[in-house]
């Protein structure tokens, strides 16, 4: 399944700091937030797995997910370690948190991008190589969706 | 008040978070509060709180800078620790 360009040019303003992601991101439908997350959540594999390696413990993970929380605190912007958490736990293939109770989609945007921000402040890589790095998640999310 | 006990995925959460539960001291008969709260040095921060009335558990969170409005209640839930998870799942910030 490809990745509708308007995912892949929110997730490029998101991480160029363009003022469209907000008025993107508020833009989605429920039905479109759940296909804009599931690109989400490979652009987060792709920028996390060079961080954390390709293999992590549970406590690594947690860790991570407080650094994530305590940088966008800083910043004053809403943020939940848990979900946070959730997402890297999810990418890592550990056993889900919240298994019994859904993650609202809206706090998997919005904890999605808290990871993409966090990173994007720290690698220069990241803005450097945007479209390589989207381009490595719109392949990888064609790989995990593929019939 | 006794703080009804939640599983050890969430237990070790909590605490590898700094989270920890706090019960409201002397609640009303048939009543109870946990507040879901965050140590961080000397500052604790709080998340949301559950409650416990009409036989139900009531989940409320955090979600604008100041406080917890009525109107920031998630759901009923029968057992405390789906309405902590809801807690957990749904605060947006510390107060």
């Amino acid at each position: 399944m490809s990745v509708e360009p308007r995912f892949i040019d929110q997730v490029r303003c998101l991480i160029l700091k363009d003022p469209r992601a907000k008025a993107l991101n508020e833009a989605l439908s429920p039905s479109d937030r759940k296909f804009f997350n599931g690109f989400l959540m490979t652009v987060v594999a792709v920028l996390v797995t060079p961080r954390l390696g390709a293999e992590c413990t549970a406590e690594e993970l947690a860790a991570f997910s407080d650094e994530v929380a305590a940088s966008q605190r800083k910043e004053r912007r809403p943020v939940n370690e848990f979900v946070i958490e959730e997402i890297v736990r999810y990418i890592y293939g550990k056993p889900q948190l919240f298994a019994t109770v859904p993650v609202p989609p809206a706090a998997v945007s919005t904890a999605g991008a808290a990871i993409v921000r966090h990173i994007r402040d720290r690698e220069p890589y990241v803005v450097d190589n945007v479209d390589s790095v989207l381009a490595a998640a719109e392949q990888l999310h064609k790989k995990l969706n593929q019939g | 008040m006794e703080i009804p006990k939640v599983g050890k995925r969430i237990r070790t959460s909590l605490e590898r978070h700094g989270y920890s539960l706090q019960g409201q001291p002397d609640p009303r008969t048939g009543e109870a509060t946990v507040h879901v709260v965050r140590e961080n040095g000397q500052q604790t921060s709080y998340v949301g709180h559950v409650d416990h009335y009409l036989g139900v558990w009531h989940a409320f969170a955090v979600v604008r800078p100041a406080a917890v409005y009525p109107e920031d209640a998630f759901g009923q839930f029968d057992s405390f620790e789906e309405a902590l998870l809801s807690v957990l799942v749904n605060f947006t910030h510390v107060a």
